[in-house]
């Protein structure tokens, strides 16, 4: 039992410690004096030490023994300390998980050790969070990535795509706004569900998150497990399609409480503007287009001499700060270890007005109540508070520089008269409108482990979530002419549990090495709505707080409900750690569907081969570890909302040309009993090579989705809108490389990290379709997008451009091959995909005594932007009405002397057709961007007496070397691939300390 | 040891209870909280009006902006748009040369498929209503029956050849039905729903402030009255017999008025017609669409007006300048047209108004009538340089009598009578234009006479009005084969003498040769690509 017992928390330690690459050269251990040579009466020698790390910390629990004698030993007290009783001469040999051991002579004249330890860099032992349950990284049948807090801790992380970007191969981070608290799209080898998520599954200390991550604290992150083919995601089986990633929060250890604080100060700005016309140029413009009485003599001086005119981007943009503080305290007994954290951050956008803060608590309990029972205890609490959304990029962009901001009188804003149609002035709106959304987020997780016997333990775990997030608007008068001022008060609940029990049998028989697992899960989510607001305000001061102001009242409710109930049996074997097979099954019942299809069965299995371990192969040392893996298993998708398949009436609110609101039901939407999971098949072939300090991956897969949950159109003379069919095939192929080494390894060390994936989406069949149109902007040409067998995902659809006609219209190019000024939809042409092809991550940290670098870059090419907001900007199309593009104008057709020169078209000619459709319009995105470069300087103990100090200065975002003309080739907004307005990544420059007690 | 297992095994049990707990069926069994389904609905006098709720708010918004309804309507003499700016969608049916792809063809499209959807929700499953009046539900299912008739009615006079679907199911390979079949279930549908729609409606919301807000019978009649003219010109040119069909129906509607079945009444001044003063209760309109800025408000109409205008327009539309030169003049022109605009110079001007050498991009008249004050409730007062707001709740004016009383004359006249009873409806609608007793049109008119003044009197009535109204200046021409004469006459754009010495011409221009395709707009190819049927 007790054998048993350290088995666990030694597993546990690992798990809990971070994992480090870092190591040194073997020096001697040099003593402070040399004392007189004490021999006792035993005739063993009594030596002291102090174990530390390379920053001077102490290390608790580290084993010191005798080489050649292990039983005689002890460990390293609280503060580090040991005192030994040892034969003269010996070796004393000193170990602690995750540190490379030490071996120290004994010196006769000396009798106080100070040991270093060195972090370990063996990855092969580290052990690997996998779906219920843990592996040894030397022992993994699957691919899994491993993200790991030494990873990121160079880097000031906000959030958890910032910590997977990059990092691993596989895995797609693509930042789609630049806006604080905005989310990113991940994609772990690629998209593989057409109209429902295809964001992986996160899992958060075995309980699913329900609710997103946005309130886990990035600091209290030890590490996050990417799930990648279906052997090790198939155990998530109805939710596993999209990958899944596994995140594990940090446990205290045993010993002296340490208490860590980290501050950290950001300045953030926008990277790159568009070039505008200034207002004089603008104003000029439209004399020479829309009339020379446009803009008349007096006013256009004044926006010649700057006392009249709008810089709209200089007045919606700032400098924004961020702050973001953690305090840590963790320690423990023997029996019990605790973590407890908090943690602030305040963040302002770079856009005026807009702040993200979230304040978060953690305590993380782990005791051993009985030798056979452990209780883990997990709580996170976080409060997040968004004030006033994003504006739109498009608006800044497009509002005209030459108007009145308000009416002197009515201090009312006023709308763009030149440019923007219907749209409300952002600057108005900004100063008038506000908004408030809050996330009262509580992550409780209580787990119960039973050893029952020599290798059987039962883990009973029960894990809830919940989410109150309630959000507040107000809508002034004044930000339009004949503006309507409203309220809006939405509060809506989310709430989840999960029970997952756990039965796991590890046994090993002689060569022979058999891990069985069963489990019994089940789980609920509920969400419930409650929106009140008003119009028509008496009196704009109450603000939002009080709905009896307004004369015009709405009001609604929401509830839905989804349920899972799954089973799942895993075995794992291996013979000599050379060859290794897992197989798993899992069951999972969904309420989503109806009682004939509500069950799907999800089998993987997987094989490897670990040449290294063959007898022939142990006379060289060169290669550690030459592992062959191969996988395949069936996973699925149920990312339906609730009630889908039902056909529900749909409801509308009507007044009859009163003020009152009558509610309405109409047979919108179409039942769809026979729904079903979506499957995804997936096969990968795996090599991991450990050589001469060299770790490599390197993965090839593919995955078919069959029976695609697809959004069919509804034809528009039915009523238009979609349906759910389970339609379709879809396929990902890809290969994956990832590289870890240490070119230098002396006094300086430069650990890199290098990875690279490929991927290639293909749609196979849509549901019969030929094709299927999607991204549908009516008044920009229509649609943007298309789905299409034989095609990625995200493929644009556009008119190819061909230049411009004696007239300076736009010359598209038809079917035959002739070119018009007024295509026609047998005109459009597949081209470009939205997703990259390629990504790479290369992460660098270099450390010479007690500076550490790290440069991280991120890139990806093989994919297009569909670049509306340049579009919009330059052309007369939908809503805009004038130009506001500097070269849409100084190189227009109308303007250019050598009409060769052209570069856009002529502005008055009404043969001339705009479409955002166009090839013109669609741009090489691809990027080599700086993510971070920090330097710290590590200040040790023994100088600054109370705490160790690190101190750094850090950049992220600094540059992007890229072809694309607008002002981040990364973010997206309204589809994927569509940069309409989208919210840049800002460039941030962040100082930081970090204090350890 | 052997303790630690006891304990260990019940805790264990009790682990495996809490885990089975749940009965697995419960668990998994949905129970839509709060939301309805159909086989759930139709059970009381609450879902059937909840039902025609959903109606007319889906008719609310298929009529509320102008890229969902009357795009197509700038086919017609009286209207043009902007040659540049962002007006292509529009441009393209002005210069009758629409393609598949333009951007707002395929919502014009949907929206009057909607209306059928909801109106067919109503006709197959409100009959089981239990414990309402027979009366009652025959009532809602009249107006459903109604609106499916209105939107077939839109769809065959701009497709011609349509799918006809009356089932709520999907059907990609819907074949077309003729024009003939189309029309004979819009006749069909309409007599269903004169039967059964009431002459007046007795309680809210259905009627308010003495006017019928729903559908009334003698909206049925007079919908029926412009059908059948439709029928009787191109492309059916069912001749006389009809147009004595359109004259009888017109007729049962004078009468009605005549003898007070029918509240209905012309206003004394045109200048009321499209008033704030009776936006809720116009005696005039037959069918209104109500709006309301607080529920649903209806954009872009209000601020149609040219860009360079002080009070920021949008310059989607604007009048054709022969048009506005034919027009006679008098308090229908003053009210239809801004009298004066107010360029951003802040100074009144007329609208052939321009610099010297020329610097507007557009200079053709505005139309007012739809124009809405950016004081909500007010009147609009061309004088004030206040800016417009673009969501406004102006009627929509469906059906006016004066309109039905030219549609008398007009049917009278093709079907080859004169009476004293169609003249004299015809001039009770001029002498109001003329705003006095002018008695212009006698009965020594011929009948081709009679008709080409009932036609020209309309025109001039509904000038301008085009996403709203049934029936617009360009659904005349349709159905009177007269786009091609327009369209040759756009071709050659002559100068027009709008004011002495002051000559001016359209901007928009209009190539290419003229053949019947047209007289149509393309099916938009988002739903030909669904279903191969949907081609000419």
């Amino acid at each position: 039992m007790k054998k048993n017992h350290k088995w666990v928390l030694f597993s546990l330690l690992v798990v809990a410690s971070p994992a480090a690459l870092y190591a040194q050269g073997e020096m001697p251990a040099p003593g402070k004096s040399y004392e007189v040579e004490e021999i006792l009466q035993n005739g063993k020698k009594r030596v002291t030490g102090l174990v530390t790390d390379k920053h001077g910390e102490s290390i608790i629990g580290a084993s010191i023994t005798v080489k050649g004698d292990p039983k005689i030993g002890t460990t390293s007290d609280l503060d580090g300390r040991f005192i030994l009783d040892v034969p003269p001469r010996s070796t004393l040999v000193v170990s602690y998980i995750g540190y490379t051991t030490r071996e120290i002579r004994v010196h006769r004249r000396l009798n106080n050790y100070p040991v270093v330890l060195e972090e370990d860099n063996q990855l092969l032992d580290e052990v690997v969070v996998v779906g219920y349950g843990t592996v040894k990284k030397s022992d993994l049948t699957g691919s899994v990535s491993t993200v790991g807090a030494r990873q990121f801790e160079e880097q000031p992380v906000k959030n958890v795509a910032d910590i997977l970007q990059g990092r691993t191969a596989g895995v797609e981070v693509t930042s789609s706004s630049g806006m604080p608290g905005a989310g990113a799209k991940v994609r772990i080898r690629g998209t593989t569900s057409i109209n429902k998520s295809s964001d992986p599954l996160y899992v958060i200390d075995g309980i699913i998150s329900s609710s997103g991550l946005d309130g886990l604290n990035p600091q209290d992150i030890q590490s996050m497990e990417v799930l990648k083919d279906a052997s090790s995601t198939a155990i998530y089986g109805s939710r596993g399609a999209n990958g899944v990633i596994l995140v594990t929060t940090r446990s205290g250890r045993e010993g002296r409480a340490r208490i860590t604080f980290d501050g950290k100060w950001g300045i953030s700005k926008v990277r790159k503007n568009y070039e505008l016309l200034s207002a004089y140029e603008y104003a000029q413009a439209l004399n020479d287009i829309r009339g020379s009485q446009t803009i008349p003599a007096e006013d256009l001086e004044a926006y010649r001499n700057g006392t009249k005119g709008i810089d709209w981007l200089n007045l919606m943009t700032q400098t924004a700060l961020t702050q973001d503080y953690s305090l840590g305290i963790s320690g423990g007994s023997e029996k019990v270890r605790y973590l407890l954290s908090g943690n602030l951050l305040d963040q302002e956008a770079v856009t005026i007005n807009s702040t993200y803060k979230r304040y978060g608590f953690r305590a993380n309990v782990d005791a051993d109540v009985r030798p056979w029972l452990t209780v883990s205890a997990k709580l996170n609490g976080a409060v997040i508070h968004q004030a006033n959304g994003a504006p739109s990029w498009f608006h800044i962009l497009s509002f005209s520089p030459t108007m009145e901001m308000k009416d002197p009188e009515t201090g009312v804003y006023n709308r763009d008269p030149y440019n923007l149609a219907n749209a409300n002035n952002p600057y108005g709106v900004a100063m008038e409108n506000y908004s408030d959304s809050y996330s009262y987020n509580l992550n409780a997780n209580l787990s119960l482990l039973f050893k029952i016997a020599k290798g059987l333990t039962l883990s009973v775990q029960g894990g809830y979530d919940y989410d109150h997030s309630p959000s507040y608007s107000f809508s002034s008068k004044l930000i339009a002419p004949g503006a309507i001022n409203s309220m809006n008060n939405t509060s809506n609940m989310h709430r989840y549990w999960q029970n997952t029990n756990n039965l796991t049998y590890q046994g090993t028989f002689g060569d022979h090495t058999l891990s069985a697992t069963a489990v019994w899960e089940l789980s609920q989510t509920i969400d419930t709505g409650l929106q009140a607001g008003g119009s028509n305000l008496n009196n704009e001061s109450v603000g939002y707080w009080n709905i009896g102001n307004a004369a015009v009242r709405n009001e609604s409710n929401s509830y839905s409900e989804s349920s899972l109930a799954s089973g799942i049996v895993r075995a794992s074997y291996d013979y000599k750690k050379r060859y290794f097979l897992t197989a798993a099954l899992r069951a999972d019942g969904s309420s989503k569907f109806q009682k004939d299809h509500r069950w799907g069965w999800f089998p993987s299995v997987a094989l490897a081969w670990d040449v290294a371990r063959e007898p022939f192969m142990q006379r060289q040392n060169l290669v550690e570890q030459l592992k062959l893996r191969a996988s395949y298993g069936v996973t699925g998708n149920q990312a339906i909302s609730s009630y889908s398949t039902l056909g529900m009436l749909s409801s509308t609110s009507y007044g009859w040309g009163s003020t009152s609101g009558y509610t309405g039901y109409w047979g919108n939407q179409f039942a769809t009993p026979d729904l079903t999971w979506e499957k995804t098949y997936q096969y990968d072939v795996g090599l991991d090579v450990s050589l001469g300090g060299v770790n490599l991956s390197l993965d090839w897969f593919k995955k078919r989705t069959v029976d695609l949950l697809f959004q069919k159109q509804v034809p528009r003379y039915n009523g238009g809108g979609t349906y759910w069919v389970n339609q379709g095939k879809l396929d990902n192929t890809g290969v994956e490389l990832s590289v870890n080494t240490f070119p230098v390894k002396r006094s300086v060390v430069w650990e890199t990290n290098f990875n690279a994936a490929f991927v290639k989406n293909e749609v196979i069949d849509l549901a019969g379709n030929d094709f299927v149109l999607n991204a549908n902007y009516s008044d920009l040409g229509g649609y943007m997008q298309i789905m299409k067998p034989g095609y990625p995902l995200g493929s644009f659809y556009v008119y190819r451009w061909k230049g411009f006609d004696e007239k300076g219209a736009n010359l598209y190019q038809k079917q035959d091959g002739t070119l018009t000024t007024t295509p026609t939809s047998d005109d459009l042409v597949v081209k470009g995909q939205a997703s990259p092809a390629w990504t790479f991550g290369w992460n660098n940290n270099v450390t010479w005594r007690n500076w550490t670098l790290n440069v991280f870059f991120t890139a990806a090419t093989g994919y297009e932007r569909l670049n509306i907001s340049r579009f919009m900007t330059s052309s007369m199309t939908g809503v805009t009405r004038f130009i506001r593009l500097h070269d849409a104008y100084f190189k227009g057709w109308d303007y250019v002397q050598d009409k060769a020169d052209a570069r856009y078209p002529s502005l008055t000619n009404p043969d001339n057709k705009n479409y955002a459709n166009s090839d013109f319009w669609l741009e090489d995105a691809s990027f080599i961007k700086l993510k971070n470069i920090s330097l710290s300087y590590h200040i040790p103990r023994k100088f600054t007496r109370i705490a160790a100090i690190q101190l750094s200065v850090s950049a992220q975002d600094v540059f992007t070397i890229t072809g694309y003309k607008g002002m981040d080739p990364e973010v997206y907004a309204g589809y994927d691939g569509l940069d309409y307005g989208a919210y840049p990544v800002p460039r941030t420059v962040t100082f930081g300390v970090k204090l350890s007690f | 040891m052997k303790k630690i297992y006891r304990h260990t095994g019940s805790l264990l049990l009790l682990a495996a209870l809490a885990a089975g707990m749940p009965a697995c069926s419960d668990f998994l069994t949905e129970d839509p909280k709060g939301q309805m389904t159909t086989g759930g609905f139709f059970t009381g006098k609450e879902d059937l009006d909840a039902s025609l709720n959903a109606l007319y708010s889906v008719i609310a918004v298929s009529q509320g902006q102008n890229n969902y309804c009357g795009t197509n309507f700038l086919a017609g003499d009286d209207i043009s748009t902007h040659p540049a700016s962002n007006k292509q969608p529009l441009r393209e049916h002005d210069q009758y040369s629409v393609t598949d792809n333009n951007s707002w063809l395929v919502s014009m499209w949907e929206q009057r498929y909607k209306v059928i959807k909801a109106a067919n929700f109503i006709i197959n499953n409100a009959a089981r209503t239990p414990g309402v009046a027979e009366e009652t539900i025959r009532q809602a299912i009249a107006q459903a029956h109604y609106w499916r008739a209105y939107s077939y009615f839109y769809l065959v006079t701009t497709w011609g050849e349509v799918p006809v679907m009356l089932e709520e199911e999907i059907n990609y390979e819907a074949p077309l039905s003729s024009v003939e079949d189309v029309y004979a279930l819009i006749v069909s549908d309409l007599k269903t729903a004169e039967e059964g729609c009431p002459v007046m409606y007795t309680s809210e919301p259905y009627a308010r402030n003495g006017v019928n807000i729903a559908v009334s019978r003698g909206a049925v009649q007079a919908t029926l009255s412009y059908v059948y003219m439709c029928m009787a010109g191109w492309p059916l040119n069912k001749g006389a017999e009809y147009y004595r069909l359109a004259a009888d129906k017109a007729e049962e509607v004078i009468d009605g008025v005549e003898d007070g079945t029918y509240y209905y009444r012309l206003l004394d001044d045109f200048s009321q017609v499209h008033s704030m003063a009776y936006n809720a209760n116009n005696p005039e309109v037959i069918l209104g669409i109500y709006y309301n800025r607080d529920r649903t408000a209806q954009a872009i109409p209000q601020t149609d007006i040219l860009q360079d205008m002080m009070q920021n327009g949008w310059g989607d539309t604007n009048g054709e300048i022969k048009f506005w030169k034919d027009f006679p003049d008098g308090p229908r022109k003053e009210a239809t047209y801004f009298p004066k605009i107010m360029l951003t110079d802040g100074e009144l001007h007329d609208w052939w108004y321009d610099t010297d050498p020329p610097s507007r991009e557009v200079v053709a008249p505005v139309f007012m009538k739809s124009v809405e004050s950016p004081e909500r409730g007010t009147e609009f007062d061309y004088t004030n340089p206040q800016i417009l707001s673009s969501n406004g709740e102006k009627t929509v004016q469906v059906i006016r009598l004066a309109q039905v009383y030219c549609w008398f004359a007009e049917a009278t006249g093709r079907a080859g009578e004169v009476t004293t009873k169609a003249v004299e409806m015809l001039n009770r609608v001029r002498n109001r234009a003329d705003g006095k007793a002018s008695n212009l049109y006698t009965t020594a008119m011929t009948p081709e006479e009679l008709a080409e003044a009932g036609y020209n009197e309309h025109g001039w009535e509904i000038a301008g009005y085009y996403w709203g109204g049934l029936a617009s200046r360009a659904r005349d021409m349709f159905r009177m084969y007269r786009f091609k004469e327009h369209f040759e006459f756009r071709k050659q754009n002559p100068e027009i003498e709008v004011a002495p010495g002051v000559f001016r011409k359209e901007a928009v221009p209009v190539t290419g040769s003229w053949d019947d395709s047209r007289m149509y707009s393309p099916y938009p190819y988002e739903d030909a690509i669904l279903n191969p049927n949907l081609h000419r």
